[in-house]
């Protein structure tokens, strides 16, 4: 009864689906057609919402047909256990199935299974160190395909055995082709300015933007027209005036001003993260600063992001920067 | 017995026994020791074997071993303490049901040796568990090294070695040999498996199945350490599990000096050691601090391979000589809490080399003198770990900052707190992180590792800070030292939020809208909620209103802590709302709520404190700080 | 019996008195086909918990509000039990697993798997789905983060998540981005007036204007704390007057008092002192954080303006190590030293300047 997320409904079926991955997109497809059981280890990483989960899905799906992928095919996440037994355990008994060459519709298929480790730079090193050695052990009948965001974080055993693939960010008209796709399908009116917003919101990330229409879309049911700070208030994404004021009030050299702005700003319970991306993004293409007074307004935001991730308080963190940047900006 | 001491003296008996002696130790020590050498100054029977090629085989024994007692009057162990053990051996080989007893006491204080005496006495067999004899067969060898760990197969040889004593009993009852029959069986356990410490379930579990079915005694011999360490025999036994397996104890007190210096005389004069010097024995005796057995290696230390020592005067110059090195050699004595912290915070330099070290001209005002204690070595002879140390320090640097540099004129002052407490923060972010590592086989030795840096950050910065100049150092100022307030801060708030739930329970049964809050609190009730309620409380009431209800409840004796102020600004309430007051339950309150605004009692001079035995310390919340002076 | 802040807050969407396009939003919500999973921030005193309630209402009907206490069971893998509080009705759960520390990964995971493998007895009427509403998500740990983001994507049918919590800076992206975020800013101090005099008028009493702004302002865009005051003027002295003192809670008094102290004297000795009033707070269960804003806040409007920066700074710095660290009182100790001896400093910098 209820809607699947758009994300799910519309992610691609087929290999030829997927935007915009040229390369994986041939080698995998020359992979398919070729059959002859030449799959490689696969590592896929690049920013999120590129694909990469949906590629994989979408080879399995065309290599063993839509009835045998749930036999063939084992997903481990990262909010699954995913410690040292596990891998040991689980990968194994699955990959002593072996799997027979034959599909029921008569078409060959290959005959070896794929696990697919998804996030998988959360994986602490030993466990990765258990996988290596179930990789070689067991490459007769599985294969396995890593997902990941940062290729740094795998450890090198593990990425000589496998061939990476770096998914690129999608460019930005890739995305307004697939939205507007969705849009039209989902009878969802919005225009060209909206669909810039949501695509400069979604920083490349197609996962992101689809989300962020489907929400918008829900918010506005009767009046249909989805405007452009309705993505912004999705989003969480404060609007450039705002910022543009913050640095006003920075520029007065007031203190108590500044105090007020932050409370005001803690007040409206914007993200401090957000907040800081943001303003980022403003103060280098300012004119009235000089490079030296940006290196240290930016170490100082460098330093500040790192401490919220780190669960300090917002209010103490954005009043600090601010300081800085008003004693900066004098 | 008479036969068998006075086989000890007949030469050929000592020439036969010194062989299967050294080929036994290395087995297990079910064996026991026949007595060795004489111990009655008959030195001159003993000459013979003063020729140097005999004494080089008898130095391959250790002298402790070599002049271990067998029997009743050698035992260096109090006469009533002996009498003691040997009831309790009575007992329980009488009984017929296992029954479990405790031998605690120091490290070489004779508890092993005078059980293994008195068994021989009354003819009793000693079984001992040996932990080193594990099945190597158990260990699951797995890819990339990792392997199981063993303690289940340490857990299997500990309940065989516990029940098959029992098993052997059976078989013994087709064994018609008499010889074993009659021979009684105590079971002896000298150090505790590791898996009790582990799981002690486990080890408790086994301990009353051994009770219950076994038809033998259990001894466990336990050494005493002051270490709150994980791995102290303290922890296996507390109190209830004593009740619960109805054990029998018996303490042992270290050894007392004098029967130390009788024994110790006696091994020189037969190993002809010479005439032992006085300092030296005294030197002796304070650094094995009761253990005879670390006094007896330190004389083995001592003389060993010249010739020299058969001559006397030689032989005490040596012994003075190395005296004044009993550092190296010294027992890894604990210090107490006290003395460790109060090498810290008392800071020792060694005067003399003060002026030799130069230091570059922009860092001379970080020039030290010398200490006389190593800080590393001072982590680890405190018997604490190293967050407690950390608290420690904290709770008690600053009343000894503050009379130390007061009475110098110490100039920098808040330079130095400010340096401690960075290095207090830093350490205790370093014991947070190493916390976070999983208490696997490898990463054990990071965590470690990073105590140890941790513990040695603060403890050095406390030392280079307290560096006040040396003339008005007053000597021997009596300063207690308080127990760090983090515990009971804890406590406190478990408790406080204890009673809020339950405040709130029954608020809900009285039919309030605050349900919402069991679960949220948090911040929102503490901070605003029980502050505006408790606020009302101290309302004068608008004429002829009931008190509210809620506020009624606040008043019941359970709630009273959580509805406590923070003291200071009782005065100032007090004085807008103390004409409010009607009803005697108000008043009762109102006293309730004055006795916590007692003044602070520290503001007074320290020395007047050092007079007083137990110095308390209440806070608001009705807990008292307790302090040891020690 | 209760508090009028409890009394008096609104059960329905239709009765909220401000933000009201949001709540308009919140009701299209409700009534459309798929109720997505929701993420409400905002400050404190919001009325984040009050739109939530609202819109379960709607979404449940008056059932929702039957609340009952249950306490749960879990066990974690090192055998340990955790006991839960929880508060349900037949439609929904309310819990926080913040509470149980670092195994709230355990509580979330079992907790959203037995609803969801509940279904609803009375699926005529009802919506197909219960609802499981997670109080302070960001102090949940990473672990249960990543647990919950998929949990919510396996058990989309059968259950919906809201989550509630102050900020969204320390929810992880994946979790943000499965739900729909709702921001609630605080009521501005009008409307923070308009609601005190309506409440007033509710039980029968006057309220004039001026005081309602007074203790708007003082309340800090807090409505929970606003209601909470004018009860508290009310008990202390009614009819109301003008310029009636309205009391703040003592640990406010307190620290007030301590910031003052630590400008006064600036010695070994006060920093005893201050030592014990901190621990003294902390008894108290005030958090550590809201102590170092709060003594920030004092510190700030008695010292010199030269010195602000600097104070920030340091003040910032302190508290983000505070939550790397173990042992509250360090970080707040060492602030104190901090200022006093950059204070001290500074005092006999003028002072020499002066000569």
């Amino acid at each position: 009864m209820s809607t699947l997320p758009w994300i799910e409904k519309y992610r691609p079926k087929t290999v030829d689906d997927i935007s915009y991955q040229d390369e994986i997109v041939a080698v995998l497809k020359k992979i398919i057609s070729n059959d002859t059981g030449e799959f490689p280890n696969f590592l896929f990483y690049g920013p999120p919402g590129t694909g990469k989960t949906s590629t994989i899905l979408a080879a399995a799906r065309e290599l063993f047909g839509p009835e045998l992928m749930k036999s063939r095919v084992l997903e481990l996440n990262s909010s699954d256990e995913r410690g040292i037994n596990v891998i040991r355990e689980k990968v194994k008994t699955f990959a002593q199935f072996t799997p027979s060459g034959h599909r029921s519709d008569g078409k060959s298929c290959p005959p070896f299974k794929i696990v697919i480790l998804d996030e998988a730079d959360s994986m602490t090193s030993s466990a990765q160190a258990a996988l290596r050695r179930t990789m070689e052990k067991e490459s007769k009948t599985t294969r396995f395909c890593l997902i990941c965001n940062y290729i740094s974080r795998i450890i090198e055993p593990i990425t000589s055995r496998c061939s990476k693939f770096r998914f690129k960010p999608l460019s930005k008209d890739i995305l307004i082709q697939r939205l507007s796709f969705i849009a039209e399908k989902e009878n969802i009116a919005c225009d060209r300015d909206t669909l810039v917003t949501l695509v400069n919101c979604s920083e490349g990330d197609l996962r992101k933007a689809i989300t962020y229409l489907q929400c918008a879309s829900r918010l506005k049911l009767e009046s249909g027209c989805i405007k452009s700070s309705d993505v912004l208030e999705i989003a969480g994404i404060l609007k450039d005036d705002v910022i543009e004021k913050i640095l006003d009030t920075c520029s007065t050299g007031s203190f108590e001003k500044v105090e007020q702005c932050v409370q005001n700003l803690i007040f409206d319970g914007f993200s401090c993260n957000q907040i800081v991306t943001q303003l980022h993004d403003v103060l280098i293409e300012r004119h009235d600063l000089n490079d030296a007074k940006k290196a240290i307004i930016f170490e100082k935001i460098a330093c500040v992001d790192n401490d919220l991730i780190e669960g300090a308080d917002e209010y103490l963190q954005l009043l600090d920067l601010l300081v800085l940047i008003m004693k900066q900006m004098k | 017995m008479k036969s068998w001491v006075s086989s000890a003296f007949s030469d050929s008996a000592f020439a036969n026994t010194t062989k299967p002696t050294r080929t036994t130790r290395a087995s297990s020590q079910k064996q026991t020791l026949s007595n060795l050498t004489n111990k009655e100054p008959k030195a001159k029977i003993s000459e013979p074997f003063n020729s140097p090629a005999k004494k080089q085989k008898e130095n391959t024994l250790s002298l402790s071993l070599k002049y271990e007692p067998t029997t009743r009057a050698d035992l260096s162990v109090h006469k009533n303490k002996i009498d003691q053990l040997s009831n309790l051996l009575d007992q329980i080989i009488s009984k017929e049901r296992g029954s479990i007893l405790l031998i605690e006491g120091p490290s070489g204080c004779g508890k092993y040796i005078t059980l293994k005496v008195l068994c021989k006495e009354k003819g009793v067999e000693l079984v001992e568990w040996d932990p080193s004899n594990v099945n190597l067969k158990s260990f699951d060898l797995q890819i990339d090294g990792e392997y199981n760990e063993p303690y289940e197969s340490q857990i299997k040889n500990f309940s065989q070695y516990l029940f098959k004593s029992s098993r052997y009993e059976s078989n013994q009852l087709f064994n018609n040999d008499k010889s074993t029959q009659n021979v009684k069986k105590v079971m002896l356990v000298k150090e505790i498996p590791n898996f009790a410490f582990r799981d002690p379930k486990i080890f408790v579990n086994l301990l009353n199945d051994f009770k219950r079915f076994s038809k033998f005694s259990l001894i466990f011999s336990l050494t005493q350490t002051t270490y709150s360490s994980d791995i102290n025999p303290q922890k296996i036994f507390p109190t209830d599990i004593r009740k619960d397996l109805k054990c029998l104890e018996i303490s042992f007190n270290s050894i007392a000096n004098t029967f130390m210096n009788k024994k110790i005389e006696k091994i020189a004069k037969m190993e002809h050691f010479g005439f032992v010097d006085k300092k030296f024995l005294e030197n002796l005796c304070s650094t094995s601090n009761g253990d005879l057995r670390h006094a007896i290696n330190l004389v083995e230390l001592t003389s060993t391979g010249h010739k020299v020592q058969f001559t006397q005067k030689k032989i005490s110059k040596t012994k003075t000589g190395e005296a004044i090195n009993f550092d190296s050699g010294s027992k890894d004595a604990n210090y107490s809490i006290f003395r460790g912290l109060g090498k810290i915070l008392h800071r020792k330099n060694v005067d003399n080399n003060f002026e030799e070290f130069k230091m570059p001209k922009h860092l001379v005002q970080y020039k030290r003198p010398v200490l006389s204690a190593d800080p590393e070595d001072i982590y680890d002879k405190l018997p604490l770990s190293s967050d407690l140390i950390l608290s420690y320090l904290h709770q008690n640097y600053i009343d000894i900052f503050n009379i130390k540099s007061s009475s110098s004129n110490f100039d920098c002052q808040f330079e130095a707190l400010d340096s401690i407490n960075d290095s207090f923060i830093m350490s205790d972010i370093i014991n947070k992180t190493s916390c976070l590592f999983e208490s696997g086989t490898n990463t054990g030795t990071q965590e470690a590792r990073l105590k140890e840096i941790s513990a040695s950050i603060s403890i050095r910065s406390v030392l280079f800070n307290f560096y006040f100049s040396t003339e008005n150092e007053s000597k021997s100022l009596w300063m207690p030292l308080f127990k760090p307030f983090n515990s009971k801060l804890i406590e406190a708030k478990l408790k406080r939020k204890k009673m809020a739930r339950d405040f709130l329970n029954l608020a809900i049964e009285n039919n309030s809208n605050m349900i919402k809050y069991l679960i949220e609190m948090n911040k929102e009730f503490f901070i605003e909620l029980i502050p505006f309620v408790q606020l009302r409380s101290t309302m004068r009431r608008p004429p002829g209103q009931q008190r509210d209800n809620l506020v009624q409840m606040m008043f019941k004796p359970e709630f009273t802590q959580l509805f406590s102020k923070c003291t200071k600004t009782r005065s100032n309430q007090q004085q807008t709302t103390e004409n409010d007051y009607e009803n005697q339950q108000d008043e009762q309150d109102e006293n309730v709520l004055l006795n916590e605004n007692k003044p602070y009692k520290k503001e007074s001079n320290v020395s007047n404190s050092a007079n007083k035995g137990n110095y308390e310390y209440e806070d608001a919340s009705g807990l008292k700080i307790e302090d040891f002076n020690f | 019996m209760s508090l009028w802040c409890d009394k008096h807050r609104p059960k329905t969407l239709n009765t909220l008195d401000y933000h009201k396009e949001q709540a308009d939003q919140l009701k299209k919500l409700v009534h459309s086909e798929d109720f997505p999973h929701l993420l409400v921030y905002g400050p404190n005193g919001a009325g984040k918990k009050t739109r939530i309630m609202c819109s379960l209402k709607e979404l449940y009907g008056p059932g929702v509000e039957k609340l009952r206490i249950e306490r749960q069971q879990f066990e974690t893998p090192s055998k340990k039990t955790i006991e839960m509080t929880t508060l349900a009705s037949n439609y929904h759960i309310e819990i926080n697993a913040s509470d149980a520390g670092i195994y709230d990964r355990i509580v979330i995971q079992e907790m959203i798997k037995t609803i969801a493998q509940t279904n609803q007895l009375d699926a005529q009427t009802q919506k197909s789905f219960k609802v499981i509403v997670l109080t302070e998500v960001d102090k949940l740990t990473k672990d249960a983060q990543h647990a919950l983001r998929r949990t919510m994507e396996k058990y989309m049918n059968s259950c919906r998540l809201i989550l509630c919590c102050n900020s969204t800076s320390r929810v992880i992206p994946a979790v943000r981005s499965r739900c729909l975020s709702l921001r609630v800013p605080a009521p501005t101090a009008d409307q923070i007036a308009m609601i005190l005099k309506q409440t007033c008028k509710t039980e029968g009493l006057n309220l004039p204007q001026e005081l309602a702004n007074k203790i708007a302002l003082k309340s800090n865009r807090n409505l929970r704390r606003a209601l909470l005051m004018c009860e508290t003027a009310y008990v202390a002295h009614y009819p109301f007057t003008n310029d009636q003192e309205i009391s703040e809670p003592d640990w406010e008094l307190f620290l007030r008092e301590t910031a003052r102290q630590i400008v006064q004297q600036q010695s070994v000795d006060r920093i005893v002192q201050i030592r014990d009033r901190l621990y003294e707070l902390l008894c108290h269960c005030i958090p550590a954080d809201i102590i170092f804003k709060g003594l920030l806040k004092e510190l700030l409007t008695i010292c010199d303006g030269q010195l602000k920066p600097q104070i920030v700074e340091i003040a910032a710095d302190m508290e983000h190590k505070m939550n790397l660290g173990d042992k509250q009182i360090f970080y707040l100790e060492a602030f104190v030293v901090k200022f006093m001896s950059i204070y001290k400093k500074h005092l006999e910098f003028s002072l020499a300047g002066c000569i």
